[in-house]
């Protein structure tokens, strides 16, 4: 037993003397201090803007210089020219964030800090697909909005800004409900028959006539809704109610309906009267122009 | 046995205490041969400080240059041609950049650019410049191609210098090597000089277009056009076949090549001679007196590119006019849109003067047989359709045609409408005549197309429906 004890103290020990020794090797140094850069960027005068107008109240970042990983690489598109960036963020802070912001003051306080997509990234070009549309923007998760056409916008054209504002609308009604789904099933019994993939086959006015407020309305429940919201808040009520007016029925009264239930969406899920929010937004069109 | 036994036993002790000797020893060794045998270091510095080298390093090499970078892009290998560029990387990521792509680009505009890392260094033009013209949805020339643009890309991975100091690049999406060279004080005014050559390139003074390749009293012609707007030219050599019997000769299908500017000229990527020979690389400089882009091959042989002003291979298609058994009329309208790009913008423009003194709809008919002209609406002196005889008379390679007076007195042109209508019947009855072409069946009619076009003037023509 003695003899077997020795052996293995004397095994344990070598062991131990190997391990030391192979630890005492003279291995890779650690570089000193972190390899990391953490170097804060250095801001340009825009750069400053978008942080005090957008960053830092709204938590939002504003990605306005190429980035590989958040566009579309089969796509052939183009980063925004340096001073398209601030009039067009203008628009946006005095179109979308302002008014939301003020009349869910009370009901919904900080709804864009809570609900606004943590990223918007511009993009300068237009975004024409194989088919030949046009993608005005993409809503991607409820984090990120992807805003086309920058470059394009031409802030003293009504039309052009309400082109433009209409993308961020909608995009924005998208992620607010991905926060708080709507009732889509209910929604889409109003016009069952209507929704179709090859929507950009319709015209406006023939799709007005069977219910959808605009030809993309008819690409899905999700986007109608989107059309609907983002449509109202383009215009004043009473121009709205004009142009429903205008519609033949039974298109006037499908989209009268839909009308509804996007009212009660805003008000029971937002604590936001939409017309409220509809009259805040045209007011500022009006400031802007 | 317990002899045995007893023996066996000590050997096997003595064994016992041999392992225990040798195997400490030899773990030592294997521990220590373990240590001896580690990989050979490779890289003297970790991976995120070489990273951070070599961004450093391509972001002061790109700024040393004092008058910047130069290069020539093509970003599609077969379906365009050459954009020429000058970057100036100044500090905290401000490039000023120009270009021929447009005469808004040909002066140094401000953008930004990053070098990072991607797959391997990456220089990347952060915003929008010149260069990403060629990355625009919106603008997408190439036939079948909705959306992609020029197929351009703004983002270059580097791949390091060559013994002349060039920067290696590939474009990050096409894999598309492009080569940065060293600009010179004259490189942004080149540009310019470069610009004006696509005007003498584009704007032709006549139909006929010709790429014709002389040695001594051989003259071999290709006709060329710009099938769309990428810097590319379409050729297609004259070739002769059979039909029905006949020897004739007609245009191959012919192919596309990328052309580029220079201050001198222009050059292109590869043209096929008559011999079949192929030649690449080919810088043609304009010959003011000639007004055509002229190249000399080592063989002695002349290449021009430019107008011609007769058809490469003669017309007659005013035999089929003229003849009662296939011709009624031809027809002419104004603006149609199955024969958009046949009539030139110069027949257009005096055109227009007549339907401006109430030709409607504006539309001339151009009787064969009957011989006169008959343009409606209201411009005769009795308010209706102005009509007029007209003589035909077959040239052999063309057709004159002379007028003969108003049909009937209430067919006479209004004299408040006469300059006009003077100018235009003049052209048509001018004594150089016109050279006439049937097209075949060239739109969704089942009509077949006959153009016009003024021999003393190839940049006007006009295209008709025929009518048997």
């Amino acid at each position: 037993m003695n003899t077997i004890n020795n052996t293995l103290r004397i095994w344990i020990t070598v062991v131990i003397l190997a391990f030391l020794i192979a630890g005492c090797s003279d291995d890779d140094k650690v570089s000193p201090g972190s390899n990391l850069d953490t170097t804060p960027p250095v801001r340009n005068q825009l750069d400053t803007w978008i942080y005090d107008n957008f960053t830092k109240p709204y938590n939002i970042e504003v990605i306005y210089r190429w980035s590989e990983s958040l566009i579309d690489q089969n796509r052939f598109l183009y980063p925004p020219t340096l001073d398209s960036i601030q009039p067009a963020l203008n628009v946006v802070k005095k179109l979308w964030i302002e008014p939301y912001s003020s009349v869910a003051e009370q009901g919904y306080p900080y709804i864009i800090q809570k609900t606004a997509p943590r990223q918007i990234v511009l993009v300068g070009g237009r975004n024409v697909n194989q088919s030949g549309t046009i993608t005005l923007g993409l809503a991607e998760t409820g984090k990120r909005i992807i805003l086309f056409e920058i470059d394009l916008l031409d802030k003293g054209d009504k039309p052009s800004i309400i082109q433009f504002i209409h993308t961020i609308q909608h995009e924005y009604v998208h992620i607010l409900n991905q926060t708080k789904p709507f009732d889509e099933e209910t929604y889409g019994q109003i016009t069952p028959e209507g929704y179709t993939a090859q929507w950009y086959n319709e015209t406006t006015e023939g799709s007005r006539e069977e219910g959808f407020i605009t030809a993309y309305s008819r690409a899905s429940e999700g986007e109608d809704f989107a059309e609907m919201a983002s449509t109202m808040l383009e215009m004043s009520r009473s121009e709205w109610d004009d142009l429903i007016d205008s519609i033949p029925e039974p298109g006037a009264s499908k989209i009268r309906q839909k009308e509804q239930i996007v009212v009660d969406y805003y008000k029971s899920e937002y604590n936001i009267d939409l017309y409220e929010l509809q009259e805040t937004v045209n007011q500022a069109m009006l400031k802007l122009l | 046995m317990a002899l045995k036994n007893n023996g066996m036993k000590r050997i096997t002790n003595s064994m016992r205490q041999l392992a225990g000797l040798c195997l400490p020893v030899m773990l030592i060794f294997f521990a220590l041969s373990c240590q001896e045998d580690k990989i050979e270091k490779v890289f003297d510095k970790p991976a995120i400080e070489r990273s951070r080298e070599s961004i450093n390093a391509l972001r002061e090499k790109l700024q040393s240059s004092e008058f910047g970078w130069k290069t020539y892009y093509k970003p599609s290998k077969n379906e365009t041609g050459y954009y020429q560029f000058v970057f100036r990387f100044l500090k905290d990521s401000v490039v000023e950049m120009a270009s021929d792509f447009s005469a808004a680009d040909l002066t140094l505009r401000k953008s930004e650019y990053s070098v990072l890392q991607g797959s391997t260094t990456k220089l990347s033009f952060s915003t929008f410049g010149a260069i990403h013209k060629l990355s625009d949805s919106n603008y997408s020339p190439i036939p079948g191609e909705e959306g992609a643009g020029l197929k351009g890309d703004f983002e270059f991975l580097y791949y390091g210098q060559t013994d002349e100091g060039d920067f290696i690049f590939r474009t990050h999406r096409t894999q598309v090597t492009v080569i940065f060279k060293q600009a010179t004080a004259s490189s942004v005014s080149d540009l310019t000089l470069s610009y004006n050559n696509i005007e003498k390139l584009t704007d032709a003074k006549s139909v006929y277009r010709a790429l014709e390749e002389s040695n001594g009293s051989n003259v071999s012609k290709s006709s060329f056009d710009l099938p769309y707007e990428a810097r590319v030219i379409k050729i297609r050599p004259v070739v002769e076949t059979t039909i029905d019997g006949k020897m004739v000769q007609v245009f191959d299908e012919g192919y596309i090549t990328g052309y580029g500017l220079t201050p001198a000229g222009i050059f292109l990527d590869s043209i096929k001679r008559g011999n079949g020979d192929i030649v690449r690389n080919l810088y043609f400089n304009f010959n003011e007196d000639e007004k055509r882009f002229v190249a000399t091959l080592a063989d002695g042989s002349r290449l021009a590119i430019g107008d011609l002003f007769a058809p490469i291979i003669p017309v007659d298609g005013q035999k089929f006019f003229l003849d009662p058994a296939l011709t009624s009329y031809v027809l002419f309208r104004y603006k149609d849109a199955e024969l958009v790009g046949l009539t030139t913008p110069a027949f257009e423009a005096i055109f227009a003067k007549v339907v401006a003194i109430g030709v409607a709809p504006p539309r001339f008919v151009m009787y064969s047989q009957n011989e006169y002209i008959d343009l409606p609406g209201t411009a005769s002196v009795a308010n209706s359709n102005v009509r007029e005889w007209l003589l035909y008379e077959d040239k052999g390679d063309h057709i004159v045609i002379t007028r003969d007076g108003f049909t009937d007195a209430n067919s006479v042109v209004k004299p408040a409408n006469a300059a006009a209508y003077e100018e235009f019947i003049n052209l048509l009855t001018d004594p150089e005549g016109f050279y006439v072409e049937n097209l075949g069946v060239a739109t969704n009619y089942t009509n077949l197309v006959f153009t016009f076009t003024s021999v003393k003037n190839p940049s006007i023509r006009f295209a008709t429906y025929h009518v048997r």
